[in-house]
């Protein structure tokens, strides 16, 4: 899924009033800029690492995969994008306490970009973990901010992310009471192939419920190869 | 009553000076009549009045002028050779304030013309008819100029202006008057600009040997085109209108600062924002920050060694040629309309003798 967000960072790259704006070529356009509402579409596949690491009491339940999946994307004009993608795979028990398990997940958002260089971030995300004796499903809604740090010449981008994920909501649990989520990662572009690797955290802290306080977390590698234009 | 008054001396007050002139033109005229009717002892009185420096009435240049060739002519009549030096020194004195100054052998004698041909012998002078406004398509059109020595002698008509010699008209021999045709070019061939100039006319006399005689004389005019408006050409290209042909020197220093600030997030990321007690994947974070550094070292070297930017060059380099394939056009364009332009002539202030 945060290959979306890599797409979306080459969508603003490569719209021309977008870069005459970056400081560092401190380009003058010598063209009139294209249309205000030019549309740029994009796809990409992506591999994830996933770690997911659980203490509800019991002591640290590990678990680990691979998921596959896609991602699209489409910028409008340089200043709105909006993305959307899911990915699904099994993680397999790391840990004697924990089990094998299905992890599909799903994410869309729409982001703005006042100037090339930061996304202010809105959408939601679904994971569902499918086990063999039940399924939980976490739905969150997240905000936040995404600085995208364009190297000289425009092939090669930093990325630095933070969001909140101020409503979250998650079948058989309460509500978490603090959850948030980074990324960070980099991104390269060539002609219309791009290629992007992240590292993405959610983290998920529960209240203390019975003397016990829930702990769970997501830590991603993700590899993104896309098209894009 | 008093303001009626008041009219009546404002009247008299502007009344006086044309009184005057009015005077001079009538005893002029009763003299020129005494003359014709060959009262020549009458005709010598009011014209000696009219140059007389007692003269209580105002005398134009033009009427004495005038006075000085009649007083000549009359004493041409004359017998005696003191009567005909004295003319030939009014005649002289006539020709000095007018080069132009002739007499017409149809009202003349041969006598009194053959005594003003010796005054002019011994008088040198240039003269220049004022320039008279004229428009001329300078393809086919001339303008025309007047110049005049008394006598025989080698004379000059430069067009100047800033005190530089912008077109030489005439450079010969001359004696008496000269027609000459000017096309508005300078020497180089092209048009003169439009602007103020001067019409200089330098003699140096070929019969009295006695000394170096030279005179000049000179007019001023403007010069003005009529054509089409011409178009501006593009300014020269700023700085500012550029795009930078080369990376600025901190851009390597700032690539690397980012590679390495994305390094720094990953691996906070996973030691500060992941929850201490849960541990985080730092293999993941690892690879990132691998990658950032890897990608900022890289940037860094790669940019030190090539700080051009080959497409910002490209794009001035295309639209300096833009500007000078405008600029060429609009030359051009600007030079059929000049090619078409019509001169204006005009006398100005300074014209003189």
């Amino acid at each position: 899924m945060k290959t979306l967000a890599a797409l979306a960072l080459i969508s603003t790259v490569l719209a021309p009033r977008a870069r005459a704006q970056e400081p560092d070529t401190a380009a003058v356009p010598l063209a009139a800029p294209g249309p205000a509402l030019r549309l740029h579409i994009g796809g990409a596949g992506e591999g994830r690492y996933v770690q997911h690491r659980v203490d509800a009491g019991n002591g640290l339940e590990l678990q680990s995969g691979n998921l596959f999946g896609g991602s699209g994307f489409i910028g409008i004009g340089s200043h709105v994008e909006i993305e959307a993608g899911g990915a699904t795979g099994t993680l397999t028990a790391d840990s004697a306490n924990s089990f094998n398990a299905t992890l599909a997940r799903g994410e869309a958002h729409v982001a703005v970009l006042p100037v090339p260089w930061l996304a202010l971030r809105a959408g939601g995300a679904i994971h569902t973990f499918s086990a063999s004796f039940a399924k939980q499903r976490w739905v969150s809604l997240r905000m936040g901010g995404e600085a995208r740090l364009a190297f000289v010449g425009g092939k090669l981008h930093g990325m630095v992310r933070f969001e909140l994920y101020p409503v979250v909501s998650v079948s058989g649990l309460a509500k978490p009471s603090r959850a948030f989520g980074a990324a960070s990662g980099m991104i390269f572009t060539s002609g219309v192939v791009v290629l992007s690797a992240l590292y993405e955290l959610e983290r998920y802290d529960f209240q203390q419920l019975g003397g016990v306080t829930r702990r769970e977390q997501l830590g991603t590698l993700v590899v993104g190869l896309g098209l894009r234009r | 009553m008093r303001r009626g008054l008041a009219i009546l001396a404002l009247l008299a007050a502007c009344a006086a000076p044309l009184r005057a002139q009015s005077n001079t033109s009538e005893m002029l005229q009763r003299a020129i009549r005494l003359y014709e009717n060959l009262d020549i002892e009458q005709s010598l009185v009011i014209l000696n009045q009219i140059i007389s420096p007692s003269s209580p009435f105002q005398v134009s240049e033009a009427q004495r002028v005038t006075a000085f060739k009649y007083l000549g002519a009359a004493l041409a009549l004359q017998r005696g050779e003191a009567k005909r030096d004295s003319a030939i020194l009014y005649f002289r004195a006539a020709l000095e304030r007018d080069p132009f100054t002739d007499l017409d052998p149809q009202s003349f004698s041969p006598s009194q013309i053959q005594v003003f041909g010796r005054a002019r012998g011994e008088t040198f002078a240039v003269g220049l008819k004022p320039v008279l406004a004229d428009t001329i398509d300078p393809r086919i059109q001339r303008f025309r100029l007047r110049a005049l020595t008394t006598h025989a002698a080698h004379l000059r008509l430069e067009i100047r202006s800033g005190g530089q010699t912008r077109r030489v008209v005439y450079d010969g021999d001359n004696n008496g008057l000269r027609e000459l045709e000017w096309d508005g070019l300078a020497d180089d061939g092209r048009l003169l600009a439009a602007g103020r100039y001067q019409i200089v006319v330098l003699g140096e006399s070929r019969v009295i040997r006695t000394a170096q005689v030279r005179d000049t004389a000179f007019v001023f005019f403007q010069l003005g085109w009529l054509n089409e408006p011409l178009e501006d050409t593009l300014a020269t290209l700023q700085d500012t209108d550029m795009l930078p042909e080369q990376y600025a020197a901190s851009a390597a220093t700032g690539d690397l600062l980012k590679g390495v600030g994305v390094a720094a997030a990953a691996l906070l990321t996973q030691s500060v924002l992941a929850n201490s007690q849960l541990g985080a994947n730092r293999t993941a974070a690892g690879v990132v920050a691998l990658g950032g550094v890897t990608a900022g070292v890289t940037a860094f070297f790669v940019r030190q060694g090539h700080r051009a930017i080959p497409q910002n060059i490209l794009a001035n380099a295309q639209r300096r040629a833009e500007r000078e394939t405008t600029n060429a056009a609009i030359r051009a364009r600007n030079d059929a309309r000049l090619g078409e332009a019509r001169l204006t002539i005009a006398p100005a202030a300074g014209a003189g003798q």
